[in-house]
């Protein structure tokens, strides 16, 4: 036995171990999807909430127009919401365009938010603060620039939020609308689904947890006056915030029926930008909130924290390391000589894989084919490989921006 | 001539004895029973060309084979390398004469043949030794180019356009004539071969033809080779990756018609724990169990290899002890004529055998090349049964005895079809085969000695089974030995444990696409069913 073997034996519990509690987590989400599929929506109040619709914009011409239209189009009672666009320190012609928007929509609460470099420009969290103190909807909504959300998107989260009060917030699902643009779309939109109905439906299901995945949800007002609004030097606000709304006792719920379409990268070079930024922020969140491991008043969240923690530490280390080990050894480097699963194991892991992924996919309509079979396969031995590429990437750059006390700025997906 | 030969013939075993250990060769004493008759004094064989690019192309190594047929050393030059006084050494001296256009009258060896009295035979050629024209009384004529027929034994072959040709046209009416040779242009016949007294002429010898049978009768002669001999099914060319089951339907097929054979099995020195080389051992049990007797083949040379690497006595001592322990016993050995002029392979890699199958050069490669040739006391005059098939046979059952032991040979067949060919032709031959195992045959190593004697295998003096014992060979045979692992327990009890989760999961999995399934088509496949999209 080498100190290599200890370290591969490490890394291989680690990865079984988060195999394992991701299988209990697909069965969990797949069982939440049965038992929603059948229940409706609760009704929404005989007077309808106010709702701010929160859309934060960075050089977003391309899409913003579609994306406000979508909202002003949503069947929720249209003198019940007001539409907040934060067109912060764009330098495209965003501003124009929802100028015109303004104008053809006057009858509308349509408000467009413009800040330049001093007022603004410091990041999607900076941008939401300031929308949020234009803001009057006791529910404040937030949708990504790029989304075009379905018609009853809005109403069955209000709905949802209405009928329980211990919800802080409720998060609706998002859909690749641009899924048939590449072979890296079709993944995300595998990912997408898959990880909606297993992180999300899952947690919620045996935890009563859910992370806020940054568009197309709804929070109470007082939830984000009594944090203090957004942490400006969180990139993934969304994660960051979900963690605090859990502290104070609320929980966030999945309500699948409430969709959002969005753009997603159609090039390997905007994707691994956009996601490794993500990891970065993920990362940002986890270390920040890692004490709560060791607070009791954080009991309920704990396993959140330890998925985080799992997924962006334990796995990704334990990838790398017991494939630099494996590489180490077989150009004769390193010794080791720690036995391994069976090559079946192997096997019918993979095959729980395919089969877990495809039966997360075929909840949705139009998916459920044979291409997506092979696509799922193909998938495993590319996309998932380059996943592990980024998140070592996003820990790699949270820890060069901590040394070099780098500021958060926007990052934002590239548009094409 | 007997009484003549009574004390010369004591002296020559002592002179070989001489010979042989000068030339170093260790090559092991056969057995008492199987000792090389009186004739293997050493022959000194002198040539004046090798008739590179003519049909007499390999008639010496012809020669030299035929006197290792005859357990018989040899030491082999060219006139042109002959020192004078060397004919003093030896009792028996055989010339080729070649090139009737070199003359050897102003040489060394013909002033010292003038005063020699020992054995002489001549192939070719009008330059007689005095001594010699006078014992045979020879008349020789030049014959121009013409096709002639050679009648020799039971045996007869048409040779076409043969060329530089000196039939006998004369001899004394004391010598003994050897076949027929008829020329076709004008009927002329000569005797083939003619002795007498120790001295002896043949007129032609070349490779690949009956003239090799036919030299055979007067060798026999001159050399007084005694006994009887036999004729062997010698089968070649059998490799660990040769089509086994096609060896065994051999084995089947010559035991149901009656055909004693022998195996020349090539050696395996590596991985013989392999399934492969088990297969290979059960076949050659399988091939002993059908009365086919085993010889070891030579293994091919490497051509780095060196008279320092030593390594070829224990490669093939470990061959032999492998053989042995798994139930076989090789009784000799097969290989290239060039192997018994090497110090290395006759001491190293011969030694432990008395009986040799020796065949034609190939790619021979020397390590360490010797002028004398080693002999062994049972040593097959290996001929191509293809060859053999060419001679017209005089008669519809072979009358005269063979004038040597001959082994018809084949190379295993690439198909069944080509086989049955062959053993049906064997079978048509009329020839009555001999059994190697009848005659006493010996191999030594440091360990054991496989002996045969009357039909009998002895593995140390112990009579073997020769029945078939078929064994499963393991299919799952780990070819490299499997690492010491740690956390082998560890892995071994979370591998049972996950396979229990995994496959559960799995299930539980599959009931869900079941049921995703149905409720697909329910919710999106028929009319009126719910549309969520866009």
């Amino acid at each position: 036995m080498t100190p290599y073997d200890i370290l591969m034996l490490i890394s291989v519990i680690c990865i079984w171990s988060l195999l394992l509690v991701n299988v209990a987590l697909i069965v969990a989400g797949y069982l939440f999807y049965l038992q929603t599929d059948r229940l409706p929506v609760p009704s929404l109040p005989e007077t309808p909430p106010f709702v701010s619709v929160m859309v934060p914009a960075h050089n977003e011409g391309m899409v913003i127009v579609k994306t406000v239209e979508s909202l002003l189009a949503l069947n929720y009672p249209h003198d019940r919401y007001e539409i907040i666009v934060i067109n912060d320190n764009s330098s495209d012609n965003s501003s124009e365009l929802l100028a015109g928007l303004q104008r053809r929509y006057a009858d509308r609460n349509l408000i467009v938010i413009n800040t330049d470099k001093v007022t603004g420009g410091k990041g999607k969290s900076n941008a939401l603060n300031i929308g949020f103190a234009q803001s009057k909807g006791e529910l404040i909504a937030i949708y990504d620039a790029d989304n075009t959300p379905e018609k009853t998107a809005l109403t069955y989260l209000v709905a949802e939020i209405m009928a329980d009060a211990k919800l802080g917030a409720v998060i609706g699902k998002f859909r690749t609308r641009n899924r048939n643009a590449s072979l890296l779309t079709r993944f995300i939109n595998i990912e997408t689904l898959s990880f909606q109905w297993m992180a999300q439906a899952g947690r919620w299901k045996l935890f009563k947890l859910c992370t806020i995945p940054g568009t197309n949800f709804i929070m109470r007002r007082h939830i984000v006056e009594e944090i203090g609004g957004w942490d400006v030097k969180a990139i993934a606000e969304d994660t960051e915030i979900s963690f605090r709304i859990y502290m104070m006792g609320y929980r966030i719920k999945f309500q699948p029926k409430s969709v959002t379409w969005e753009q997603e990268p159609q090039t390997v070079k905007v994707w691994f930008k956009q996601r490794s930024r993500w990891a970065k922020g993920n990362v940002y969140v986890i270390v920040k909130n890692f004490p709560l491991l060791f607070n009791r008043k954080a009991a309920r969240i704990r396993f959140d924290i330890l998925y985080f923690v799992a997924i962006y530490f334990l796995l990704v280390s334990s990838l790398i390391v017991s494939d630099l080990l494996l590489v180490l050894h077989a150009l004769g480097y390193v010794k080791t000589t720690i036995a391994g699963f069976s090559s079946f194991l192997w096997m019918l892991a993979i095959t729980l894989f395919v089969v877990g992924t495809y039966i997360t996919l075929i909840t949705e309509k139009g998916e459920m084919k044979l291409s997506n079979l092979w696509l799922i396969m193909l998938m495993y031995v590319t996309y998932c490989q380059m996943w592990m590429v980024v998140a070592a990437y996003g820990l790699y750059n949270y820890f060069k921006d901590q040394i070099f006390k780098r500021e958060v700025k926007w990052y934002k997906t590239e548009r094409f | 001539m007997r009484k003549r030969f009574g004390i010369p013939g004591t002296a020559a075993l002592i002179a070989l004895a001489i010979a042989l250990a000068c030339a170093s060769v260790s090559v092991r004493p056969a057995s008492a029973a199987n000792k090389p008759p009186s004739s293997a004094a050493p022959v000194l064989l002198l040539y004046d060309s090798l008739a590179l690019s003519t049909p007499r192309e390999g008639n010496v190594e012809t020669l030299e084979r035929l006197f290792a047929a005859y357990g018989v050393p040899v030491a082999a030059m060219s006139i042109d390398r002959y020192a004078k006084g060397t004919l003093k050494s030896y009792r028996r001296v055989a010339v080729v004469r070649n090139a009737p256009d070199l003359s050897i009258a102003d040489d060394a060896l013909a002033s010292d043949l003038a005063a020699y009295d020992g054995d002489y035979l001549q192939i070719g050629g009008q330059e007689l030794p005095g001594r010699v024209q006078a014992r045979l009384g020879l008349a020789l004529t030049a014959a121009p180019l013409d096709t002639i027929r050679l009648e020799a034994g039971d045996y007869g072959q048409t040779l076409s356009a043969v060329e530089d040709l000196d039939y006998i046209a004369g001899a004394s009416g004391d010598a003994k004539r050897y076949g027929t040779l008829t020329f076709a242009s004008d009927g002329t016949r000569s005797p083939y071969a003619v002795s007498a007294g120790g001295c002896a002429y043949a007129s032609y010898l070349a490779g690949g033809g009956l003239t090799e049978l036919a030299l055979a009768y007067a060798l026999k002669d001159w050399l007084h080779a005694g006994g009887e001999f036999g004729a062997y099914v010698l089968i070649k060319e059998i490799y660990p990756f040769s089509d086994l089951e096609l060896l065994k339907t051999l084995a089947d097929k010559l035991y149901d018609a009656g055909v004693p054979f022998t195996a020349s099995v090539k050696p395996v020195f590596y991985n013989t724990d392999y399934p492969a080389m088990q297969r290979y051992l059960q076949a050659l049990q399988y091939v002993q169990a059908r009365n086919g007797s085993i010889v070891v083949d030579a293994p091919a040379v490497a051509a780095t290899s060196t008279a320092a690497d030593g390594s070829l006595h224990g490669k093939m001592s470990g061959f032999i002890e492998l053989l042995a322990a798994n139930g076989i016993a090789p009784l000799g050995m097969g290989a290239g004529l060039f192997w018994t002029y090497d110090n290395v392979y006759a001491s190293q890699g011969m030694s432990f055998f008395d009986s040799v199958f020796l065949e034609p050069n190939a790619d021979g490669q020397h390590v360490q090349s010797t002028g004398t040739s080693a002999a062994f006391a049972f040593s097959p005059y290996v001929m191509p049964f293809t060859q053999f098939q060419d001679f017209e046979r005089l008669s519809a059952v072979p009358r005269t005895p063979l004038p040597l032991n001959l082994a018809l040979s084949f190379d295993l067949f690439p198909d069944a079809a080509s086989m049955d060919v062959a053993v049906a032709a064997i079978s048509r031959s009329w020839i009555s085969f001999a059994d190697l195992k009848s005659g006493p045959h010996a191999v030594h190593t440091d360990r054991l000695t496989v002996q045969s004697s009357g039909g009998s295998l002895l593995i140390d003096g112990k009579a073997l089974d020769i029945g078939k014992h078929e064994r499963a060979v393991d299919a799952d045979y780990a070819y490299t030995a499997a690492a010491k692992t740690s956390f082998a327990k560890l892995f071994g009890v979370q591998n049972r444990i996950l396979l229990v989760i995994i496959g559960a999961a799995l299930a539980v999995f599959v009931l869900f696409l079941f049921i995703g399934y149905r409720r697909y088509k329910r919710k999106f496949l028929y009319p009126g069913g719910r549309h969520d999209a866009l």
